[in-house]
């Protein structure tokens, strides 16, 4: 590769928390004006960089190989780009950017301290999915999670005493068992280290048995579904989103929860495919439950943002069946879809936050008729509806399609289960559509309904990167499908399902 | 004969400068005006620092001047603390000598105990170190509780002590049974069939566990915590266990299992060791869980860092071919464990009262808002304790998971995994006090400009042995 892809590479990933380190270092000298500046600048930077060094990884067509590393900056740790990493770190630095321009139209409490935070939390999302080293990636998902936990118990609502602590220790838990695993592969290979490179390496001159590949692949599993609130580990997930500051939300729901897919699609599946091949079928019936159990639950649901929240919870079990299908066409559908409802989610989180302080109203049931006073919100709120439902020029649409396709050949019962979750998300999004925006506005809201004001600027630039995002990636999918093919189709463990 | 001249000082150089320097500073401690203790303070940390010059400098034992050291920096902190607890204690500089002198003298003990090959020698030097502490523990005299943990320490150490002299008499009788000297060290794999000297070797462990805090002797642990004056429950917490863990895993690594009639007996002994394991991480992790003193927790956090070390011992014992890694990770797992005790020891300290006995997690409210980079310092370390990356914590716990895998203790392994989700809790319940705002009264928590500054240091140290970990690591 040449040097400027090493560049924005390392920039992407490392921007971030060089400009925590500054907000840090300038603390007494700054105020929180300057520090929202520095971070605005930081996501900017990040954003750029990230795509270029995507776009870098993209021109390389038919040449790509499977990871494309980057030259090693002084002793951080090494980065590179996969078909996967790359749509990914895509996601984590739009999402990073529009979580810090909405995060600018808010007063903040303690202004310095939430935006060093957030730095750190978007540094961590773009090297979990860029480092070339399993335990690396690993500790980069802390770097993000640690400060999600702070940003809840000071900035959070009402419920974040207990709502912070059950996400720490549920997503603690996810986290060291497939620690566990890791170890285990590590450990039952002989690998030379916990490089991704290595591990394959060792995996091919060493394969790992049935019987341990069973074993390992469970911890791998139930780990990372834990993180990605796999059914019945989610409870932490509504909770969470829920209760946590809007812009930490955002990254949480939007990419952090992907890290646990990310992992399985490129290092558990492939290491253990026999292991995959044993848990496909109860995975599926697992994410049947995410996809039918939650899309019951999400339509019970009055409050606005646990809704959207569920919604994510359910979405997850769409990808968890693709994976579960192991072929090339499911895990590519997969990966299309973790990047459309990252944005997706996270635009909605951001809309429902902005209704919910327009209106001081949780409760769907008591808003109304907001369509005539904020049209500009409306519209985004349609357009973010529309995507979660999987409308095509979206792309949640192409994964959705490409999972289910897939989903027929591995089991046609499930694909019909499955394809449920459709009719869920047009029922309980459409509907929230209906009753936040439409009608006449209801009981305390009608007094005060000349009050409330559309989208703000800042508000208006952070959903309008959100939907450009969707839109682009729905309208030219092969932008991700075409890196995912190359090394999907390079792991024997894809090749096996139709 | 030997002589003052060809004895082998270099052997006992750590000791031999801590014993002399905190003798001339108890002395002019005593025989100096009141203008003149700064200058006597001074002379005991120089003695401190000589003994790590030293270890540095001639270090030919590398296991003995690395756990050295440790308990030398221990002692460092600990008379670091001691200045600002004889201050609101609103005593002289004498009684703050006198202390310092105390905490060398007992460091001297410990690292002669975990330095010897020869059971009496250990014995002797783990009852000067252990008198040093039951004075530590009583050194409030003015306080009730302070005088309780002293008495309770007294009563528990005398017991402990019983214990192991009584099994080092089995191991001497069974040693002139069998002809062999069972006084050295090395010579116990011969005894692993003996009756006595098993018994003896029991005995001996249990006095240890009493030293560690393991299960079943812990019980002791949270009231003398909470009862003794800050700077020596830190030097409980941390040195102490250093000392008897490291003792533990000197006797273990002499253990030859090798003839295939002793196969059994290893069995029995990594069994019990690891259910012992087992049991301490789930008591203390349990225990922390509804504690809301903070010395009381720290206590509990102890003991179930004293269950993940003895899965290490376990494992070793298990798989003696992991052996040339064991020292390595033993040595960082403590030095992770005293970095980020000690930050919070110090952080318990800065409280305006002396003694810290009625201390909560919500008398930490507020501290986010008030001392942001302190509280972020604190943050990284609790982080460390319950072994979130990228700290040192984390480190030595994966250290700990990867030879418990390859020694095939999968259950403890299990068992450490729970105990590590379980003390996220407590954790992270005082990371939760510090970000939340203070409700009525105000916050109290002032760190003094010291312990800012050793906060923050201990806090990077953390994060940068870390970082030296992953570039060898990742040179590898």
């Amino acid at each position: 590769m040449d040097t400027s892809f090493d560049i924005t590479l390392n920039t992407a990933v490392y921007a971030p928390f060089a400009f925590a380190i500054i907000i840090a270092v300038l603390w007494k000298a700054i105020g929180s004006k300057t520090a929202a500046a520095i971070a605005a600048l930081s996501s900017g930077v990040s954003f750029v960089s990230a795509l270029a060094a995507c776009w870098g990884f993209y021109k390389l067509g038919s040449n790509m190989a499977m990871f494309a590393p980057a030259e090693q900056l002084y002793m951080l740790p090494q980065l590179c780009l996969s078909g996967v990493s790359a749509p990914m770190l895509f996601l984590a630095a739009t999402v990073s950017l529009a979580a810090t321009i909405y995060s600018l139209s808010l007063d903040i409490k303690n202004a310095k301290l939430y935006f060093v935070l957030l730095l750190v939390m978007q540094g961590g999302l773009c090297g979990a999915f860029t480092s070339a080293n399993v335990l690396w990636m690993y500790m980069f998902h802390e770097f993000a999670l640690v400060p999600t936990f702070i940003a809840m118990v000071i900035w959070g609502s009402a419920g974040k005493r207990m709502a912070a602590m059950q996400m720490a220790i549920y997503l603690t838990l996810g986290a060291l068992v497939s620690l566990v695993g890791i170890i285990a592969v590590y450990a039952v290979t002989g690998a030379a280290g916990f490089n991704m490179e290595a591990i394959s390496a060792a995996v091919v001159s060493k394969p790992v048995s049935q019987y341990w590949q069973y074993y390992i692949f469970a911890m791998l599993m139930f780990g990372l579904g834990t993180l990605v609130s796999l059914f019945p580990f989610y409870t932490w997930a509504p909770r969470t989103y829920a209760c946590a500051p809007t812009a930490f939300a955002m990254l949480h729901a939007g990419v952090l929860k992907k890290f646990g897919l990310f992992m399985l699609i490129q290092f558990a599946i492939p290491v253990l495919p026999l292991g995959c091949a044993d848990w496909s079928h109860t995975m599926a019936v697992l994410a049947l439950f995410n996809v039918i159990y939650i899309g019951f639950v999400t339509m019970a649901q009055r409050d606005v943002k646990l809704m959207v929240s569920y919604s994510s919870v359910g979405h997850m079990g769409m990808c968890f069946l693709g994976l579960a299908t192991m072929s090339v066409l499911g895990v590519g559908g997969a990966i299309i879809m973790m990047f459309g409802h990252g944005l997706s989610v996270a635009l909605m989180l951001m809309l429902s936050n902005i209704v919910v302080n327009r209106t001081n109203q949780w409760d769907m049931m008591k808003m109304g008729g907001l369509y005539k006073r904020t049209p500009v919100l409306a519209g985004f709120f349609i357009a973010g509806t529309m995507a979660t439902v999987g409308l095509p020029m979206f792309a949640n649409f192409w994964g959705e399609l490409a999972i289910l396709t897939s989903l027929w050949s591995f089991s046609p019962a499930i694909c019909a289960l499955g394809a449920t979750g459709l009719i869920f998300s047009a029922v309980y999004g459409l509907r929230a559509v209906a009753r936040i925006f439409m009608g006449v506005p209801s009981g305390e809201l009608s007094k005060n309904i000349s009050s409330i004001a559309d989208i703000s600027g800042a508000e208006r630039v952070a959903a309008s990167v959100l939907v450009a995002v969707l839109i682009l990636a729905g309208t030219c999918p092969g932008l991700i499908t075409k890196p995912a093919d190359v090394l999907l189709k390079s792991f024997p463990a894809y090749n096996q399902g139709k | 004969m030997e002589t003052l001249y060809s004895f082998d000082w270099a052997s006992v150089k750590m000791e031999a400068a801590l014993v002399i320097f905190a003798v001339l500073a108890l002395l002019s401690a005593v025989a100096l005006p009141r203008r003149f203790q700064t200058s006597v303070s001074a002379l005991a940390f120089v003695g401190m620092y000589l003994a790590l010059i030293l270890a540095c400098v001639f270090a030919d034992r590398l296991m003995y001047c690395a756990y050295g050291c440790l308990i030398v920096i221990c002692a460092l902190l600990t008379s670091q603390m001691s200045f600002s607890f004889f201050d609101k204690l609103g005593r002289s500089g004498q009684s703050r000598n006198e202390y310092i002198a105390v905490v060398m003298m007992s460091a001297a003990g410990l690292i002669l105990f975990g330095n010897t090959d020869n059971m009496m020698v250990a014995f002797v030097a783990l009852e000067c170190a252990t008198i040093c502490l039951y004075i530590m523990a009583a050194f409030s005299k003015d306080c009730a509780s302070s005088l309780e943990a002293g008495v309770k320490y007294l009563i528990v150490g005398g017991f402990s002590g019983a214990l192991m002299l009584m099994g080092i008499a089995f191991m001497y009788g069974a040693g002139r049974i069998e002809g062999v000297d069972f006084m050295y060290m090395g010579n116990f794999s011969a005894g692993l069939l003996n009756g006595f000297f098993k018994t003896g070797l029991v005995l001996v462990f249990a006095g240890v566990f009493f030293k560690i805090a393991a299960f079943p002797f812990q019980f002791w642990a949270p009231d003398v915590y909470q009862g003794a004056p800050t700077p020596s429950s830190a030097f409980f917490a941390v040195a102490s266990k250093i000392a008897g863990v490291v003792f533990l895993a000197k006797i273990c690594a002499y253990l030859n299992f090798n003839s295939a009639d002793l196969l059994s007996v290893k069995e029995d002994v990594v069994l019990t060791l690891s259910v012992i394991a087992g049991a301490t991480i789930i008591v203390g992790n349990l225990g922390g869980i509804t504690q809301m003193r903070t010395k009381r927790l720290l206590a509990f956090s102890g003991i179930s860092n004293a269950g993940y070390l003895l899965v290490l011992i376990a494992a070793l014992l298990a798989e003696p071919s992991s052996a040339y890694a064991f020292n390595t990770v033993l040595i960082f797992y403590l030095g992770a464990y005293m970095m980020a005790n000690y930050a919070l020891f110090i952080a318990v300290g800065q409280f305006p009262e002396a003694n810290q006995t009625a201390q909560t997690l919500s008398d930490y409210r507020g501290s986010f808002k008030k001392h942001p980079v302190v509280s972020l310092a604190l943050s990284v370390n609790l982080a460390s304790l319950a072994g979130i990356p990228p700290t040192s914590g984390f480190f030595a716990k994966l250290m700990v998971l990867v030879l418990a895998w390859y020694a095939q203790l999968y259950w403890l392994l299990g068992i450490m995994v729970a105990g590590s989700v379980v003390s996220i809790y407590y954790y992270f319940s005082w990371i939760r006090s510090m970000a939340e705002p203070e409700d009525k009264t105000p916050c109290q928590f002032a760190p003094t400009a010291a312990a800012k500054q050793t906060i923050v240091l201990l806090a990077i140290c953390v994060l940068a042995i870390s970082a030296a970990v992953l570039v060898f690591a990742g040179a590898q």
